[in-house]
């Protein structure tokens, strides 16, 4: 039931924040993967320097659309494929963190037409700080130029949800990473400009395979469960 | 994530204690003057609960009928509703045992050594002297065999379930000890945890040491009654003390060895003996006539269950059903603490559908077979051959399974399986009590410490013999009984707070996090404008 895949997930989806003194700018979503404090991001949200943040989502209940101060935790990027464009965050505190069981899946736990979960903090570039739970479907699996393993989904992604979760319904697994948009024209050979990514009037966007994620855990010498 | 009362690994010396003082050292000093009492006042004693549960029959069987009646279409329609999905334990907790070791050990606590006897007295009884039907015809075996079902079948697996789902949901899921009192959380709250959950789990405690130590009492002189029919062994309290401490030994052994190396191992050895008991009659015995019955009475079940489901006999105004349907919804609904406690225990991890499906439907229709294969074979020799049996029965219940085992061959061979049948079912309800005791004055834990395993289960082997020896058992099993009123109305209640736990419930596990220390607020500067970012390297 979706109900119980995002009661399941919202607790481990974060705001990824940029430190500047004693403010923070939203950059995207990162979502727990590890009892030792990681955090799964897509590369492409993250700026080349400064600190990072990641702030906690709320529970679920009516809270305020936008928060003048947050209570942030500071991350640091342990590792990134630029290829897959995945990037692995480290909480830098030792904090208690309790996870499920099992909730890392697959890319081969979905198939064209499986319903999935997409998470993020949709509007969080527009001062609006609540965690989305989007329904959608897997439309299609493809493999992109460089030959990596995408999940096209039917959702008009918001750039908020970039390093959220794509969550399976049936089995309630994290089946991928939001990266954004799907562009035709871009996905098509003879696009340059990339900075029109967000012009692009599909209402499908796509995720990167989990399996990547997963293999960015190994080399860190971690189990992903 | 660590589930609320996984059953954790056992680590602890023996001689480790983990008691609720208040609920350990009460019940058993009740328990103890309990015996006193009856044993200095027993005549007293004995009319007294029995004119209790004259009264109790007499005056509320409408109200029992209406309460299993309840609980049946209640359990069913969790079945078939919303919350089917939700799993025992969360949704990422997995069975602790194998289904099969699941049903054996349902079974061989749920129903036990009634079934043996009854499985072949019963219906005779029915049959005889039909409340429904002209005795001794077609008609009144037909009818027979459906008043046996009703009493065995859906309404009691019906009525465990409930009990069993109730402490299993609030346990496991809740988080709350398993524990009776955990059941009326959405009733009382937090103060369960006081004085008034201490007092529900006293009158557990004590309800069903009775119960087990009772049946256990007059169950011996049963298997005494059967020894001496075969090997013309004497019947005396000496051979019933004797046995008595023959059963509780083995069933001290399975509870101190634990539920996996112990009771589970019993209760499939019991389920093995069983069917081999029972292959053999319907082998031997009139195999064509059981076959076809089997699939007439279910039958015949299922299109008269609503109508003697909610029979009253209020036109008739007879008062059958004071001896046999009250008397026994009454007597499954004492145990259910007991039975349910236990099926709560064993059930980790299954779903609220697979819960229903195994406790409900699967044993009902185990017993059926039994039932049928048992009573039915009676049934021929009373209908069909020399027709002796009914006669035999009714003077001496004990001796029926006997009497039956003798019109096949190698009865020799069938009645000391029968005997070995009859023995570990006592030990399998005998350990799986002492179990659910251990439980609930161990304030809930799931492992109780060996050292109290062996106390409770030797107590309950000890009441047994005293009220024997000293008189009582039967004062004390009446007064077991006689809680099935008070518990009714629990029971009904129970729905309505299972129902309410439920709709509550937010299933699964979760992420949380706790910093260590008060995270430092910073104030959220608005982004200035809509990022661009740099083209990915998939396209």
């Amino acid at each position: 039931m979706l109900k119980n895949v995002y009661q399941k997930y919202s607790g481990g989806a974060m705001m990824v924040m940029s430190r500047d003194g004693d403010s923070v700018t939203f950059l995207g979503t990162a979502f727990l993967v590890h009892q030792d404090g990681f955090l799964l991001t897509v590369a492409h949200i993250l700026p080349k320097e400064g600190r990072l943040m990641v702030v906690a989502s709320d529970s679920g209940d009516f809270q305020p659309v936008t928060q003048e101060t947050v209570t942030p935790l500071p991350v640091h990027i342990v590792r990134v494929d630029a290829e897959r464009d995945l990037a692995l965050l480290k909480l830098e505190k030792d904090i208690d963190i309790r996870l499920p069981d099992h909730f890392i899946g697959t890319d081969e736990s979905v198939l064209p037409g499986s319903s999935v979960m997409v998470l993020g903090f949709s509007f969080g570039h527009y001062h609006l700080h609540s965690l989305l739970a989007l329904n959608a479907v897997i439309s299609a699996k493809v493999l992109s130029r460089n030959k990596s393993r995408l999940l096209l989904f039917d959702s008009m992604v918001h750039p908020g949800a970039r390093g959220g979760p794509l969550i399976s319904i049936d089995e309630g697994l994290v089946v991928g990473v939001i990266n954004g948009r799907f562009d035709p024209v871009e996905a098509g050979k003879d696009y340059t400009d990339g900075s029109r990514t967000q012009l692009a009037n599909t209402n499908i966007s796509f995720a990167v395979s989990i399996d990547y994620g997963r293999d960015l855990l190994e080399a860190e010498g971690l189990t992903p469960r | 994530m660590e589930t609320p009362n996984t059953p954790p690994e056992e680590k602890s010396h023996w001689y480790h204690i983990d008691v609720h003082p208040w609920v350990f050292f009460t019940s058993s000093g009740l328990i103890i003057l309990f015996v006193v009492l009856t044993l200095i006042f027993q005549a007293t004693v004995d009319d007294f609960f029995s004119r209790i549960q004259d009264g109790v029959a007499t005056y509320s069987g409408w109200f029992f009928v209406w309460t299993v009646n309840i609980i049946l279409v209640y359990v069913v329609s969790l079945l078939l509703g919303r919350f089917s999905s939700i799993r025992l334990g969360g949704s990422e907790a997995r069975p602790e045992f194998s289904t099969l070791a699941w049903f054996s050990m349902l079974f061989s606590a749920g129903m036990g050594i009634g079934l043996l006897f009854y499985g072949v007295a019963e219906p005779m009884f029915h049959f005889v002297a039909s409340p429904l039907a002209e005795p001794g015809t077609a008609e009144a075996a037909r009818v027979a065999l459906d008043l046996t079902f009703l009493h065995w079948g859906l309404h009691p697996w019906a009525i465990y379930s409930l009990v069993g789902l109730s402490l299993a949901f609030f346990s496991f899921n809740k988080g709350l000890p398993l524990s009776i009192r955990s059941v009326f959380y959405p009733i009382f709250g937090e103060r369960i945890h006081g004085t008034i959950g201490n007092v529900i789990d006293i009158l557990a405690t004590v309800a069903t040491l009775f119960g087990v130590a009772t049946s256990l009492g007059l169950g011996v002189q049963q298997v005494n009654a059967g020894l001496n029919h075969l090997f013309n062994i004497p019947q005396s309290t000496l051979v019933q003390v004797i046995l008595i401490a023959g059963i509780t030994a083995i069933a001290t052994w399975s509870v101190v060895r634990g539920l996996e190396a112990g009771i589970k191992l019993l209760s499939q050895l019991n389920i093995i003996f069983a069917i081999g008991l029972m292959l053999f009659v319907l082998l031997l015995g009139p195999t064509l006539f059981i076959m076809k019955a089997l699939l007439e009475n279910i039958g015949f079940y299922i299109q008269h269950l609503p109508q003697l489901a909610t029979w009253n006999e209020t036109y008739e105004a007879t008062d059958w059903q004071r001896a046999w349907t009250v008397f026994y919804w009454g007597w499954w609904i004492s145990w259910s603490p007991f039975v349910g406690m236990f099926i709560a225990r064993v059930s980790y991890g299954r779903t609220i559908g697979e819960f229903i499906k195994g406790v409900l439907f699967v044993p009902t229709l185990v017993t059926f077979i039994w039932v049928t294969v048992f009573g039915n074979s009676a049934l021929n020799i009373e209908m069909f051959g020399t027709g002796d049996i009914a006669k035999a029965v009714q003077e001496n219940i004990p001796v029926s399974l006997f009497k039956l085992l003798e019109n096949y061959p190698l009865s020799m061979v069938s009645s000391l399986l029968a005997i070995v049948v009859v023995i570990t079912f006592f030990v399998t309800s005998s350990d799986s009590g002492s179990l659910v005791i251990d439980i609930i004055t161990a304030g809930g834990n799931p492992d109780p410490p060996v050292i109290q395993r062996l106390f409770w289960a030797i107590l309950e082997g000890l009441v047994a013999a005293v009220l024997l020896i000293g008189g009582g058992l039967v004062a004390l099993q009446t007064a077991a009984i006689t809680t099935g009123l008070p518990f009714a109305l629990v029971l009904l209640g129970m729905c309505v707070a299972l129902h309410k736990g439920l709709n509550e419930y937010k299933e699964g596990q979760s992420f949380e996090i706790t910093p260590e220390s008060k995270p430092r607020e910073f104030r959220v500067r608005p982004t200035d404008k809509l990022p661009t970012y740099r083209r990915r390297r998939f396209w």
